[in-house]
């Protein structure tokens, strides 16, 4: 019997899909939440915590130059910040700007979701990052 | 000219904030709305009769103006203040139902219930000290341990409000709200020692101000309030600015005037009189009527000197990345970035930033602020803007130019 691909079609379904694949795409004693709260009324759709690293996503289906900020701004407090995407959205324009803002991009699928382009790492605030982890891993 | 009062609005979660010795020095006066005092009668109470410093209930009539749709709690534990017609009117607090208060409903005998409730509330503010001694020793220890040193228990525990104000509602000055404020007047004149009982001028624009204060008498104290609904310093336009300067310039000549909603520009006002300013922790530098219930507790917001507004803390350090210069040295920001601010953190700068506007503009120019006004929207837009993350929110700094426009030329 063959399995039916998943359609994607709301951010809550993109986060389903991005926390199905957590552990493939960061390694299997990757740990993660939702919806976290780290800097102002901001709230990270799913932080990572995963050897010690601290890494932010962003899921948008539209407005992804809102993602772009948002994720941004993440990298004042995780080590590495994706924008998550839909796999077909992914465009020349959106790998250069996530290029240019130091980010990487997640490319969500029916089938999971995949790194596309890896993250740099970034230099957070140590306290904020610090907070962040002792609130929502600790 | 002494430099303008400060009058800061206390919240519920802002204790901690207020017992902090530097924030306690950085106001004159601590607002405690109705809605608070009553709601957390005891707590409340303990803390600003401890606190040490002067304070001010604003009791918050227009909640009780117009249409509610569902009652909160505060509603009903501050018609409790607002005497027994509207109490009632309210209804039963266990079965909230919508109910509209006209000002036909404010016939005489309702107006002198309401001020002789509201203003007896705030006259003996201070004497339930006795009832609450354990609470007053509690919240003696938290501001004794906040602020390192011993505190005794004193006489002042027991002080009423430094200001009593009369019940006030919304008016367009034509309407018939505007009748009930003038029977509202006139019922505070029947009180014993009604020159102890300020005037709130509410008004739904500038223009009205003038008419309103001309119908507060002599006789009532001569500090009088007022507030200009939907009048926000940062996005009315230039024309409204130039109105209420002139009009500040005015009534400030003929009594001490404080507006309830202000912020920078308020300061600035202070330099043609303006006796007073108000404005919450980190909020409410303008309030909108009928949203005034519409409130809670402060955003998480990064209050930014030069543009003297307030910036989400990741744009706050993302600023300040471009601009070093603009970097805060506050006890509470120096050697730490804007994102890493606490909560409480924020809300301190917040305070310690309010003074130090005040203290710029008692030491500058109104020249030399429209000059530093100018340049920040200047740098802002040439360093700043072009550089921020697509899809942030742009901010617009065109009111410093608007606000540095009437400084140079009133």
């Amino acid at each position: 019997m063959s399995k039916r691909k998943e359609v994607i079609q709301t951010e809550a379904a993109m986060v389903i899909a991005l926390t199905r694949s957590i552990r493939r795409m960061f390694g299997r004693h990757a740990d993660h939440a939702t919806e976290v709260s780290a800097h102002g009324r901001s709230r990270t759709d799913i932080c990572v915590f995963v050897d010690g690293q601290l890494i932010a996503i962003e899921a948008k289906l539209s407005n992804r130059r809102r993602a772009i900020g948002q994720a941004f701004f993440n990298r004042y407090y995780a080590d590495q910040s994706y924008i998550a995407v839909l796999e077909r959205h992914i465009t020349h324009g959106l790998t250069e700007d996530a290029r240019k803002w130091e980010l990487g991009i997640l490319a969500i699928s029916g089938k999971g979701a995949s790194i596309a382009i890896p993250a740099p790492i970034s230099r957070p605030d140590l306290d904020l990052r610090a907070r962040v982890i002792g609130s929502v891993f600790a | 000219m002494p430099e303008v009062r400060h009058f800061l609005a206390y919240g519920h979660s802002d204790q901690a904030t207020f017992r902090a010795a530097a924030v306690q020095e950085s106001f004159d006066y601590l607002t405690v709305p109705g809605t608070i005092a009553s709601y957390y009668p005891d707590a409340t109470a303990a803390f600003v009769l401890t606190s040490r410093v002067e304070y001010v209930i604003d009791p918050r009539t227009p909640l009780f103006q117009g249409f509610i749709g569902i009652p909160r709690a505060s509603h009903f534990t501050l018609a409790a203040w607002h005497g027994d017609r509207v109490a009632e009117h309210l209804g039963d607090s266990q079965h909230r139902t919508s109910v509209s208060f006209s000002a036909d409903f404010y016939d005489r005998n309702s107006v002198g219930l309401l001020v002789d409730s509201v203003i007896q509330a705030q006259r003996t503010y201070g004497q339930r000290a006795p009832a609450i001694q354990q609470k007053l020793d509690r919240y003696r220890r938290l501001l004794a341990t906040a602020q390192g040193r011993v505190i005794q228990a004193t006489p002042e525990e027991r002080r009423p409000p430094a200001f009593v104000i009369a019940p006030y509602f919304v008016t367009d000055g034509h309407d018939r709200w505007a009748e009930v404020n003038d029977q509202i007047i006139e019922r505070c004149l029947d009180l014993p020692d009604a020159r102890s009982i300020s005037a709130m001028i509410a008004v739904d624009s500038v223009a009205r101000l003038r008419q309103r204060f001309a119908a507060v008498p002599g006789e009532l104290a001569p500090t009088t309030f007022f507030w200009v609904h939907s009048f926000n310093e940062r996005s009315v336009p230039e024309s409204e600015l130039r109105s209420m300067w002139s009009t500040v310039l005015d009534l400030a000549q003929e009594r001490p005037i404080v507006n309830f909603y202000g912020g920078f520009f308020s300061i600035c006002m202070g330099k043609i009189g303006l006796w007073g300013f108000n404005n919450g922790l980190g909020y409410s530098e303008s309030r909108d009527w009928p949203d005034l219930s519409a409130t809670g507790a402060a955003p998480a917001r990064y209050y930014m000197r030069p543009l003297h507004a307030y910036v989400a803390p990741s744009l706050g350090q993302f600023i300040t990345e471009r601009l070093p210069a603009w970097a805060c040295d506050c006890p509470v920001c120096a050697g730490r970035r804007v994102v890493a601010l606490t909560y409480h953190d924020l809300k301190r700068h917040f305070a310690l930033s309010r003074r130090w506007e005040i203290d710029l503009v008692a030491g500058t120019t109104l020249d030399q602020l429209a000059s530093t006004l100018a340049d920040a929207a200047q740098r802002y837009e040439a360093d700043v803007a072009p550089m921020v993350p697509p899809g942030t929110q742009r901010f617009d700094v065109s009111y410093l130019r608007r606000w540095a426009s009437v400084l140079r030329r009133p």
